[in-house]
């Protein structure tokens, strides 16, 4: 599925986009990595309950070296790695003088931010 | 210790499977949490969209570079299956688990029905050396409304949505099947995103059963595509047939409240 057996001449926004989704899926499968570390040193289960998402809290839990901090940043990691791959498609695009295609990953963007949006209109 | 085994073993083997077959994890971390560990399949869902979202980022870099994937299109279809996996989202945390339950041995039975009705010449047209800018796409409009669809699936359990995606833009716009499977790869990043950030914000995600899980995933995606090219796709499918059935009873037994 992976395996690209050719390589043909790929330029412009492609290849940045690229390189932004290899580096951040590699960084983001490293804090997994690593909370698991962390869990099984200190004889955490994956079936214990672990603490919410708390952006506050955050800097703090990952300075603690708090298993579920580094959990919820690598899963931070994964969720705006599309997003940042849609910036720099955004701003490749636009730099080739193909303003159609750029203002299609803006509206792609903002279908994204409505997203959070609704999740937090959901929240009970 | 038996727990951790079950997960990261597990992962491995979804990310295995679904890299040589050609398929999202998702079809099935969701059963392995929830059929295996006894996770609430919303969670599963939850966990599974990370999951797949981190592995196509993955693949989707090797794919671009290959000049496989149609970005421009990726970018257009993306619009509409990332407004389906929000739709997606929330119509899963509307509906009974029971339900969802249905929906996923549903999904689990057509699969294993359209891999017994696949034919060995599509395996070759994915390796072929064809490239996005060969064959332009057509029936946007189209298009279109299939990524809807794909998003929605996405959002509701928990895959990448290739599974609707891949036949739409082969069968429907025109496209090889290579060019179409490596711009779905792109695509799913951002639709899964789309999904997953739903039910990050909704509180659908356990740190402690993603983190493990995900790696494995990642690990065996990774390793599936090394040794893709040695494998006999035949066996390996019909074994996973057997797998997606007994996952399908399974899972039609909790939607029956039968386990």
């Amino acid at each position: 599925m992976m395996g690209a057996s050719k390589v043909p001449n790929v330029r412009g926004p492609e290849l940045a986009v690229a390189r932004l989704l290899s580096r951040g899926a590699l960084a983001s499968v490293v804090l997994f990595g690593a909370a698991v570390l962390l869990m099984l040193s200190g004889s955490i289960s994956p079936l214990d309950a672990a603490p919410g998402l708390d952006l506050e809290r955050l800097p703090e839990d990952l300075v603690a070296l708090r298993p579920s901090a580094l959990a919820w940043l690598g899963t931070g990691l994964v969720l705006a790695l599309p997003i940042g791959r849609l910036g720099a498609s955004i701003v490749g695009f636009a730099r080739r003088g193909e303003p159609r295609a750029a203002i299609v990953g803006a509206a792609t963007v903002l279908v994204i931010a409505v997203g959070v949006v609704v999740g937090l209109a959901g929240r009970s | 210790m038996e727990t951790w085994l079950f997960i990261v073993a597990g992962g491995l083997a979804a990310g295995v499977f679904g890299s040589l077959l050609g398929l999202g994890g998702g079809i099935l971390i969701v059963p392995l949490l929830t059929l295996g560990l006894g996770i609430p399949l919303r969670d599963a869902v939850g966990v599974s969209l990370i999951c797949v979202a981190a592995t196509s980022a993955a693949s989707g870099a090797v794919y671009l570079r290959s000049g496989a994937a149609d970005l421009r299109l990726a970018m257009t279809l993306e619009l509409f299956s990332a407004a389906g996996a929000i739709v997606g989202g929330v119509i899963a945390f509307a509906l009974d688990e029971r339900w969802l339950a249905a929906l996923f041995a549903a999904l689990l039975l057509g699969v294993a029905l359209s891999m017994v009705r696949r034919r060995a010449a599509d395996a070759t047209d994915v390796s072929g050396s064809v490239t996005a800018r060969d064959k332009p796409p057509r029936r946007l409009r189209l298009g279109a409304a299939g990524g809807i669809a794909g998003g929605i699936a996405s959002g509701v359990l928990g895959i990448g949505g290739g599974i609707v995606l891949v036949p739409l833009m082969h069968m429907v716009m025109g496209l090889p099947l290579r060019v179409a499977a490596a711009t779905s790869g792109v695509m799913i990043a951002v639709t899964a995103s789309a999904g997953g950030i739903v039910y990050l914000v909704r509180g659908g995600i356990e740190p402690y059963v993603l983190a493990p899980t995900a790696l494995g995933v990642f690990i065996g995606a990774m390793t599936g595509a090394r040794v893709a090219p040695r494998v006999d796709l035949r066996i390996l499918r019909a074994l996973f047939v057997v797998v997606l059935g007994y996952l399908a009873l399974r899972m039609l037994g909790r939607a029956l409240g039968l386990t």
